[in-house]
Order: structure tokens, then C-alpha cells, then sequence
């Protein structure tokens, strides 16, 4: 009989302790804590540097005394109806590097790495209710769940030219229409939103993943 | 069979399932929290400080940019037209802004100008091709010493002679002297000579390419907008200087000149009344002060600053 209450204690006592146990693996596994990477490709870290890389690029760009944001953003040709040596209107460079610092930055820090990225020139519309409208300067592709976002405002006046190569330095932007089909007054998708000297604030969004 | 012995095996099986679950609870706690410090800390301030510090820039340049147009924008122009036209711009230039930064950033910005605090400054200008003068006499086109912020002179080449005129500007022995002409080639010759006193310090030539007859050069720079021909911009010498010109009659274009403050002049506040061959002087704002608003989920600020419009601080 004593044999039997020791025996049964001996059970117990191994009951308990694998349930101390079980407790302290599901305290574990439950407190975890899961970050938006944790089941993709970036993690939270590898984004904001990218972010942050992507913005440095921008402000750098937009701050260069050659080939800075505004000049990238006029920089359309008429021949080609897109930017300046370009693929198309729908990809823009697509495959290719942006030109100046701009291209050679983006190609550096993500291309090099593995990362593929867009850009887009997003500008107000000249009627509130039309919406914002998008112009690809690049375009490699729909962005992964874990893409970041940067980008930097770009005031375009209406006394300013279009840069590209073999366009005529004399027309001013407010001239263009931005009916691609007009070869008369030549196109450029970006309206001029308001009056007065202002021609449209454009923001220059690149998108990496 | 339980003996002592096993009794004893028991309960430190028991101990060390307590001991584990100690150690597993603890490393999770110090896993965890090495992770929530990882992901909380550079994803949430620091890309609205990299926005706030874009927007106080690119504000800073658009306002200046803005400015500086409506200041060359309209000849006939009153002070007080000039303050509104300004105050109208710069409000629906932060209504652009406003609505950029609202669908991209999720931020209200704004930029407001404040007529009353922004400090103005005069404009001489012929508006019309004509000579610079009707004779071979010094006229003076800024008398008194100021502060230049922008000499534009657009050059007709074509009609300008082959025997040089000359615009001096001095400060006290300080001097650039413009030495300007049409070449053999139907060129345009800009020669400058910076003089300390009776010294020469500084001499440079640029030839000129015309565009459709004109060259446009900023004298202030020293180069011409197009950028084929350098020479000594007014900068060359330091702080307030006075301009004149002489053997204007032998130069054909227009000029735009802009200093700090009002100086008694022969010439005469700018109107439709004034033929654009005349010059003629009307107001523009030097320095503009503006209020600059951010306001993000983290960061707030407003900021009241002053924007030298030419880049010269008094």
C-alpha cells in the first residue's frame, strides 16, 4: 500500500514537471514578437535603410548644381513623347539608368545590391477633381509587399524649358499641351495647375523592393 | 518498484523542469524585448525629420524663386500691387504644396508671406530697345552707394556699335569697369577691369555667341545666360557700389537693374504713361518674410524666417 502512494506520487511529480515545462515553451512561443518581415523578404530594419537610401538620393539629387530633380523632370523629348532617352511613355527608362547622378545613385545602391526600383513623377492636376496624375520615369515592375517609399516636392515655374536634348530652348512650359496628340503646340504631360508664375509642384516618388 | 533512491532521481527531474522553464521564460523575455527595440526605434521619427527638413528647404527655394518672378513680372506696379500680387501667389503656391505633401506624406504644410515685415527694394529698368543714352555723356544710373542684386543687360548686337561703352561700377577705389562692343565676327566683346584705385587687379574678355542677334548677360555673375563667355561679375568687388554709364549711346538693348534702397534718380516711377524706352524705376520686395508651417503625426513646427530674394543679406 505505501508502495503504491510513493509510486503514485512519482507520477505526479512527473505530471508537474512536464507541464512547467509546456508552460514555459508556450509562454515563449506566444510572446514573440512578429514583425512585418518576419515571414518575407525585408525585414523592418533592411526597409527603413532603404528608405532612408532612397531619400538621401533624392535630396542629394535635388540639391546638385547639374542634373538636379527639376532639370530630370522637364528633361522630355518631343520626338519620343517620353523622357529623354527613354524606352516608352508606359515604362520609361525601364531596364535602363535614369541619366546624371540621379541614375547613377539608383543603379549603385539598389541595382547593385539586387533591389529593383521605379520612379514616378506624380503632379497635381490643373482641376482639383481630376486627381493626382503619375508619369513613370521608371518602371521595372509591380512592387513587392515589403517595397518602401521616398520622395521629394519639386516646384516647376512657367518661365522654364524642357531640358532635353534638341528641344527648343525658346518655348516655356506653360506653351505645351498636354494632349499627347497636339503637334502643334507640342506635348508635355504635366499640366499647369495654377495661375500666376507657378506651373505645377511635382513629387518625384521612388518606390524600392 | 519506487525506492529512496528513485524517489530522490523524481524529484530532481522536477527541479530541473523548473529550472528550464526558468531559463526558456527568461531568454524569451530578453529576445523579446532586443526585437521590439530593433523595430520601434528608426522607423517611425526619423523619416518625417528627413520630410520637415525637405519642406524647410524646398519652401525657402520656392519662395525665393517666386518672388524673384513677380518682382520682374510687371513694370507698372505699385508697392502695395506688388505686396498683393505676392500675397495671392505665395497662397496658392502653399495650396499646391499643401495638397502634394496632404496625398504623398499624410503632413499639412503651409507657407504664408507677411507684406508688412519683408523689406523692399527698388528696380531701375528700360523695358525697350533703345541706346542706353542719346549722347556720349556719363549718366549716372545708380548715384548713391548700394547694394546690387541684379543687373541684367540684354544686347541687342546687331545694332550695337563697333566703339565700346563702358558701365563703371565703383565702390570708394574699388572699381569693375564693362568694356562692351560688337566684333568683327558680329560678336558681342565684354572686356571687364576690376581696379583697386589706379591698380588693375583683375582684367578678363568674353566673346559672346548671339542668339537671334542677343546676348543676355548678368553682370552681377559675370557671365552670360547662355554661359559662352565669362568676365568679372560685379561681385568682384565688395558692398555698396554706385553704376553709370558712358558712351551709352554706341549700346542698343534693354536693362534690368535691382538694388537695396530708393535713390534719387532723374528717372521717374514707372507707368503706362512711361514710354518703354525710358528708364524707369518701380518696386520689388528684397527681403521677403514668411511663416513656414509643418505638422506631422510626430513632429510640429512653424518657423518665421526671412528669404533674401537676390542672395544679399544687408
Amino acid at each position: 500500500m505505501r508502495e503504491d502512494s510513493r509510486g503514485q506520487a512519482f507520477t505526479l511529480e512527473g505530471l508537474v514537471s512536464a507541464l512547467v515545462l509546456l508552460g514555459a515553451l508556450l509562454f515563449a512561443v506566444q510572446s514573440v514578437v512578429v514583425t512585418p518581415g518576419s515571414g518575407g523578404d525585408l525585414d523592418t530594419s533592411t526597409q527603413s535603410d532603404l528608405r532612408q537610401q532612397a531619400s538621401d538620393i533624392l535630396l542629394t539629387t535635388a540639391r546638385a548644381e547639374d542634373n538636379d530633380l527639376s532639370t530630370l523632370v522637364r528633361n522630355w523629348s518631343q520626338a519620343k513623347q517620353t523622357f529623354d532617352g527613354a524606352i516608352n511613355r508606359n515604362i520609361g527608362y525601364g531596364p535602363r539608368t535614369p541619366p546624371g547622378g540621379f541614375g547613377a545613385m539608383l543603379n549603385q545602391t539598389f541595382t547593385q545590391r539586387g533591389y529593383l526600383y521605379n520612379v514616378y513623377v506624380v503632379y497635381r492636376p490643373a482641376n482639383v477633381s481630376d486627381g493626382t496624375g503619375r508619369v513613370p520615369m521608371v518602371d521595372r515592375g509591380n512592387p513587392s509587399e515589403q517595397a518602401v517609399t521616398a520622395s521629394y516636392t519639386v516646384t516647376l515655374y512657367d518661365n522654364q524649358t524642357l531640358t532635353a536634348r534638341n528641344v527648343s530652348q525658346n518655348v516655356e512650359l506653360w506653351q505645351y499641351d498636354t494632349n499627347a496628340t497636339n503637334n502643334v503646340d507640342g506635348f508635355y504631360p504635366v499640366p499647369n495647375a495654377v495661375d500666376g508664375p507657378v506651373y505645377n509642384v511635382v513629387e518625384v516618388r521612388v518606390v524600392v523592393w | 518498484m519506487v525506492t529512496e533512491r528513485t524517489r530522490n532521481r523524481a524529484q530532481m527531474i522536477l527541479l530541473g523542469a523548473i529550472a528550464l522553464a526558468v531559463l526558456i521564460v527568461g531568454v524569451s523575455i530578453v529576445v523579446n524585448s532586443l526585437t521590439t527595440t530593433r523595430t520601434a526605434a528608426p522607423s517611425q521619427a526619423s523619416p518625417q525629420i528627413d520630410e520637415a527638413r525637405e519642406f524647410g528647404f524646398e519652401s525657402r527655394k520656392g519662395t525665393r524663386s517666386l518672388v524673384l518672378r513677380l518682382n520682374h513680372r510687371y513694370r507698372n506696379v505699385s508697392a502695395g500691387d506688388l505686396g498683393t500680387q505676392i500675397t495671392e501667389n505665395v497662397t496658392r503656391y502653399s495650396q499646391l504644396l499643401a495638397e502634394s505633401y496632404a496625398s504623398s506624406h499624410a503632413e499639412y504644410v503651409s507657407i504664408t508671406y507677411h507684406d508688412g515685415d519683408s523689406a523692399y527694394g527698388e528696380r531701375l529698368v528700360q523695358a525697350g530697345n533703345d541706346n542706353l543714352t542719346q549722347n556720349e555723356n556719363r549718366r549716372d544710373l545708380v548715384p548713391d552707394e548700394r547694394l546690387l542684386g541684379w543687373f541684367v543687360l540684354n544686347v541687342d548686337v546687331e545694332n550695337t556699335s563697333r566703339e565700346q561703352a563702358e558701365i563703371i561700377v565703383e565702390n570708394g577705389t574699388h572699381s569693375v569697369e564693362y568694356r562692351l562692343n560688337e566684333t568683327s565676327n558680329d560678336k558681342l566683346n565684354v572686356t571687364s577691369v576690376v581696379s583697386d584705385g589706379a591698380t588693375v587687379t583683375g582684367r578678363a574678355t568674353g566673346i559672346c555667341d548671339p542668339s537671334r542677334t542677343r546676348v543676355l548677360l548678368d553682370l552681377v555673375d559675370g557671365t552670360s545666360f547662355s554661359a559662352d563667355c565669362q568676365f568679372n561679375g560685379t561681385k568682384a568687388i565688395e558692398g555698396p557700389s554706385t553704376v553709370a554709364i558712358e558712351n551709352g549711346d554706341e549700346l542698343v538693348g534693354k536693362y534690368d537693374l535691382v538694388y537695396n534702397e530708393s535713390v534719387s534718380t532723374p528717372y521717374g516711377l514707372c507707368s503706362t504713361s512711361v514710354d518703354r524706352i525710358e528708364p524707369c524705376t518701380s518696386p520689388v520686395v528684397w527681403v521677403a518674410n514668411v511663416s513656414a508651417t509643418f505638422d506631422s503625426s510626430e513632429l510640429n513646427f512653424s518657423n518665421d524666417y526671412n528669404v533674401s530674394i537676390y542672395g544679399v543679406t544687408s
